[in-house]
């Protein structure tokens, strides 16, 4: 027995430990901030009053598993009958009564939690970003600040913020599962959701409905900062691009007719993420590779790699024709690396 | 015995029908409601298999981070497939199958009401199902997953064949479902044997019913949705097209009214068999029937007042939600209900631990485990954080394999006697049960935490920083459990116990109904006469007599339910069996041949519109169409630049495009005149046929 125990161990340490730990980047179970929070606190309610009925009702099942189970697994025919009752009147109104009980129960907060969460929040004004998806990446804007970015969101913490979203093309959903539930990007709806911080961080987070073939590529991360540090991040998001002299491979490829990088001319394409301050994000690609030379040339080498069928790839390095088709060499890269890392 | 075929005359005499055709005519023929369930059973399992190699591909993929076995692409075709397969061609036809082969025996009636109606429901599922699957061949299986939203589904996203597979296969699909059920609601109220009352139904007959009515309802509502997705497609119209004014959030709406009252369509049939095998193998009658029947109604009716529940994240704003929410919390109390009358069933009962027992057992254990993920996700403010998760996932995995295939599993090693005439082994089935339990549960519980921890479904692949990797892996290895459990079980029932098994008489499990009165398997003609019905779980009644309540028998003789009723009595003219027919199977062919015809036809006007100037261009130079095709295929075949004067490349793969609608359309022409040559000659039947005439000294020794 010791020895099997001793043999199993890393196993049955490993197996506890991911059992455990739910604190991932994308845990609904660390809410940090109200509306996780007050989601989380409805799930708990639902999640006791389960595990009660399951007691109950588990443990009876269970214990008529044990108490009336035939001598021996199996009797023969003429073995006596059991009691051959068909039921108890009494009895099915009570548990109808009861579970009518228990639905209340959960009823309320659930009532509660969604007005909450639909509802915004008076007093402090919310902020304001509109999140557009496209396949398969985020488009932040800032309408009261004037700021856009690609994938990586930044938040105040303390203060509400209002999502607005929308899609450029199929359905996506937007999500950042520590701060609260999601929303569907559907086309001509008008939707939103509002989700605050309660402290500085990085919050991941993913498209959560289907659309296409990289839907799982498909993530973003939203960075919460005290709100002087936010007033910084906005002073230098809504600057022009410190290094506004595009090296040749920038134009020989014309990344501009798809990326803007305000304060190159030319540099002003809608149609691919902001590319003005890239180089002040975390992460490449929408949220799945942190942000590193080795990374971005990998990106820039073959798209296709870490996203297949993305529209740069598909529009670009696929295309027959020149001047739209993208052929790099190893120097290309390293210059538009260079200069891509530049942009702060 | 002797049989005397029915005399034919007039024109149509060469389509008779066959008289007791024998080996594979037979089969193609036949409409002996016992062979089409065992073919609809039997297809079934076969696609089982083919939707679990799907899971294993999946979960491979899924076993570690960054893993690429094989493309993103590749991975979408794969768990669309796994999902719309283990749906419409596993669950629903395997309980098809039971609905056929148990359904007149268990009511005491020699076969369903329209036969060769029911024959064409079997070869629509079939041929259906094989055009889905086709796709496979073209590398355009469906890839949008089962609910084939848009704008992403719509031609604009979706330029392959991929989802016009999808859309013609699951109407063809719908067809078979649809006629199917209305033949097996026709035969519920109308053969009835003399004395069996609506309410001595057995359960599983009752659930029958309820599930066919949900079928009947539900089916035409995504017909609507498929059809006018597919106008969308081929013929541009917009019905989606948010472009033009469409509206995406209609298909949602449309896809779950049908979406929700089918999971009860799956869902109900297994609840059936596992209140018919729990009184058997506790020895007790079922706690509460009345009750059981009128909450299998409850949660078919309220079925249809949740659907917004699969859609609290798409901005129904909070009236909705809430109200949707409170809908869907209400459907816990028939299921629980349901619950406390299986448990109340072993209450004081003698629970005999045979394979089929210990399948209903794991359904009431899981179920409940699934009843509780539901009732998490019934809680609007937490399912926008569960929504499109693994949680999710979790959660109708527990009931549909924990509970549907569980069930059905009962099933199948209840039946399984009645049906080949042996015994499943009870060795094998044991270990059976315990791998697909133990894998079952260590595929799916992790999944909870997986969801919670924000794992959203439909991914092809996560990062390592993400920290689902010991989940997953944990998943993948129960995967590989449950594979073996279905090996064990696939080759004891098609191979060791079906060679092997033991004899299995009559009755082998000391059972309660109609349908283990006769021989095993049972004759052609089911019942040699048919059976006057004097009590619920008659058969139990008959071999223990004490038992019998005064007013059940009052009831009988008021009753007279059921065609037929009151003239129990020997017929000199034996016993009238239909003969076999081609036209079932013509007529589902022609249909399915059509059906292949309008997949190929996909795209059609968009294809137009994309050419549309290179073919005013051909027709300003007078350029007929087979030239233009003619031209094209040099252009595309060689690039010559003399040929890409008239026609650039893409233009030409336009055209050539354009053409192979056009083909598709002329397949369709053909497949739909056939199919209803078809259904016109089957209607120009004879009533053909022949009498199983019992000899006189049969009749003597009686």
């Amino acid at each position: 027995m010791n020895r099997w125990i001793k043999n199993w161990q890393p196993l049955l340490a490993a197996l506890l430990v991911s059992g455990c730990s739910l604190s991932g980047p994308q845990s609904t179970l660390d809410a940090d901030g109200p509306v996780a929070r007050l989601q989380y606190e409805t799930f708990l309610v639902t999640f006791w009053v389960s595990v009660a009925i399951f007691a109950v009702v588990g443990g009876m099942f269970l214990y008529a598993l044990v108490k009336f189970r035939a001598p021996g697994g199996e009797v023969s025919r003429d073995y006596p009958l059991p009691d051959q009752g068909h039921g108890n009147p009494l009895l099915e109104i009570g548990v109808i009564f009861v579970s009518i009980l228990l639905i209340g129960i959960v009823a309320v907060p659930t009532v509660y939690g969604v007005l909450y969460a639909g509802t915004l929040p008076e007093g402090q004004k919310a902020l304001r970003i509109n999140v557009t998806g496209y396949q398969w990446w985020w488009k932040f804007e800032y309408p009261e600040l004037g700021v856009v970015t690609g994938n990586e969101a930044a938040i105040p913490v303390g203060r509400p913020v209002e999502f607005h979203v929308q899609t450029a093309d199929v359905l996506h959903s937007f999500w950042i599962p520590r701060l609260g539930g999601k929303m569907d990007l559907t086309p001509g709806q008008d939707d939103w959701i509002w989700l605050q911080a309660d402290k500085p961080g990085n919050y991941w987070g993913q498209c959560t409905e289907f659309c296409g073939e990289s839907h799982a590529f498909m993530r973003m991360r939203v960075q919460a900062f005290e709100p002087e540090e936010f007033d910084k991040w906005v002073a230098g998001q809504k600057a022009v691009a410190v290094n506004t002299q595009a090296p040749a491979a920038f134009n020989k490829f014309q990344c501009g007719v798809c990326h803007t990088v305000r304060g190159v001319p030319g540099a002003a394409g809608l149609v691919g993420p902001d590319l003005t301050h890239v180089g002040s994000r975390s992460s490449i690609a929408a949220g799945i590779k942190d942000m590193t030379a080795g990374n971005l040339k990998e990106w820039i080498h073959n798209p296709n790699d870490l996203k297949p069928g993305n529209t740069m790839y598909k529009a670009g390095y696929k295309a027959m024709f020149e001047p739209m088709h993208i052929e790099m060499t190893g120097a290309d890269e390293d210059q538009l690396v260079e200069y891509l890392m530049s942009l702060k | 015995m002797h049989i005397e075929p029915v005399k034919e005359k007039g024109f149509y005499d060469f389509l008779g029908r066959q008289v007791e055709p024998k080996g594979l005519i037979g089969w193609l023929t036949t409409v002996d409601h016992k062979r089409i369930g065992i073919l609809y059973a039997v297809t079934a399992l076969l696609w089982f298999l083919v939707g679990g190699i799907e899971a294993l591909a999946i979960r491979s993929q899924l076993a570690v981070a960054n893993q690429r076995l094989y493309s993103a692409e590749t991975y979408n075709q794969l768990f669309t497939m796994h999902g719309t397969t283990m749906i419409f061609l596993v669950v629903m036809p395997l309980a098809a199958g039971f609905f056929n082969y148990m359904v007149p025996l268990m009511i005491g009636a020699r076969d369903v009401a329209f036969p060769r109606l029911n024959a064409f429901s079997y070869w629509m599922f079939l041929f259906g199902s094989l055009l889905i699957n086709a796709s496979w061949l073209f590398n355009a299986a469906p890839n949008g997953s089962w609910v084939g939203y848009p704008p992403l589904s719509l031609f604009q996203y979706s330029q392959g064949h991929n989802y016009d597979f999808w859309l013609i296969g699951l109407q063809v699909l719908g067809v078979a479902s649809v006629a199917a059920s209305l033949n097996f609601i026709t035969t519920i109220i109308n053969m009835r044997a003399p004395g069996m009352t609506m309410m001595r139904l057995p359960v599983f007959v009752w659930m029958t019913f309820v599930t066919n009515f949900l079928v009947v309802l539900a089916f035409p509502v995504v017909t609507i949705a498929l059809a006018e997705l597919m106008f969308d497609r081929t013929y541009a119209t917009n019905f989606f097209n948010p472009m033009k004014g469409g509206l995406p959030i209609w298909w949602q709406h449309l896809f779950w009214v049908f979406g929700h009252p089918e999971v009860y369509i799956l869902i109900l049939p297994p609840m059936g068999i596992v209140s018919e095998v729990l009184p058997v193998f506790a020895r007790r009658p079922l706690f509460g029937y009345p009750l059981v029947v009128g909450s299998g109604m409850a949660i078919g009716f309220m079925g249809f007042t949740v659907w917004a529940h699969h859609m609290f994240a798409s901005g129904m704003g909070n009236i909705a939600n809430a109200a949707f929410a409170l809908t869907t919390m209400t459907i816990a109390v028939p299921t629980g209900v349901k619950i406390i009358n299986w448990v109340g069933t072993l209450w004081k009962g003698q629970i005999r631990m045979r394979t089929p027992m210990l399948f209903a057992l794991g359904f009431i254990y899981q179920f409940m485990m699934g009843g509780f993920s539901g009732l998490m996700h019934a809680n609007a403010a937490h399912d926008s954080q569960q929504h499109d998760t693994y949680f999710i996932v979790a959660h109708f995995h527990y009931v549909l394999i924990g509970g549907a295939l569980f069930g059905l599993w009962a099933g199948i090693y209840y039946w399984f006697p009645k049906i080949t005439g042996r015994m499943l082994n009870e060795g094998r089935g044991h270990a059976a049960f315990w791998f697909l339990f133990i894998g079952f549960n260590t595929t799916f519980f992790p999944m909870h935490w997986l969801g919670l921890n924000g794992m959203p479904r439909r991914i092809y692949s996560y990062s390592h920083a993400q920290g689902w990797d010991e989940l997953n892996f944990l998943c993948t290895c129960g995967a590989f459990t449950m594979a073996v459990a279905v090996l064990l079980l696939f080759t004891d029932m098609f191979w060791f116990s079906l060679r092997n098994g033991e004899k299995a008489g009559n009755d082998p499990w000391d059972a309660r109904t109609l349908e283990w009165t006769i021989p095993s398997p049972p004759p052609v003609y089911n019942f040699e006469e048919i059976p006057q019905v004097k009590a619920l779980d008659d058969f139990w009644i008959t071999k223990h007599p004490e038992l019998m309540h005064h007013h059940d028998d009052e009831a009988s003789h008021e009753a007279g339910a059921g065609h037929g009723a009151g003239h129990v009595h020997h017929d000199d003219h034996g016993i009238h069996m239909p003969g076999g027919s081609w036209m079932p199977m013509v007529a589902s062919l022609g249909f399915a041949i059509g059906g292949w015809g309008l997949v190929h036809s996909g795209g059609m006007y968009h294809i137009k519109e994309g050419i549309q100037s290179a073919l005013d261009a051909a027709t300003k130079a007078g350029i007929n169409w087979d030239t233009l095709v003619n031209t094209a295929q040099t252009v595309v075949n060689t690039k010559a630049p003399d040929a890409q004067n008239i026609l650039s490349v893409t233009s030409a793969e336009g055209v050539l495009k354009l053409q192979a609608c056009y083909n598709g359309v002329k397949t369709a022409i053909v497949g739909g005149v056939l199919g209803v040559l078809g259904v016109f000659l089957w209607a120009l039947e004879p009533i053909g046929g022949y009498y199983i005439v019992k000899e006189k000294e049969d009749r003597i020794s009686e």
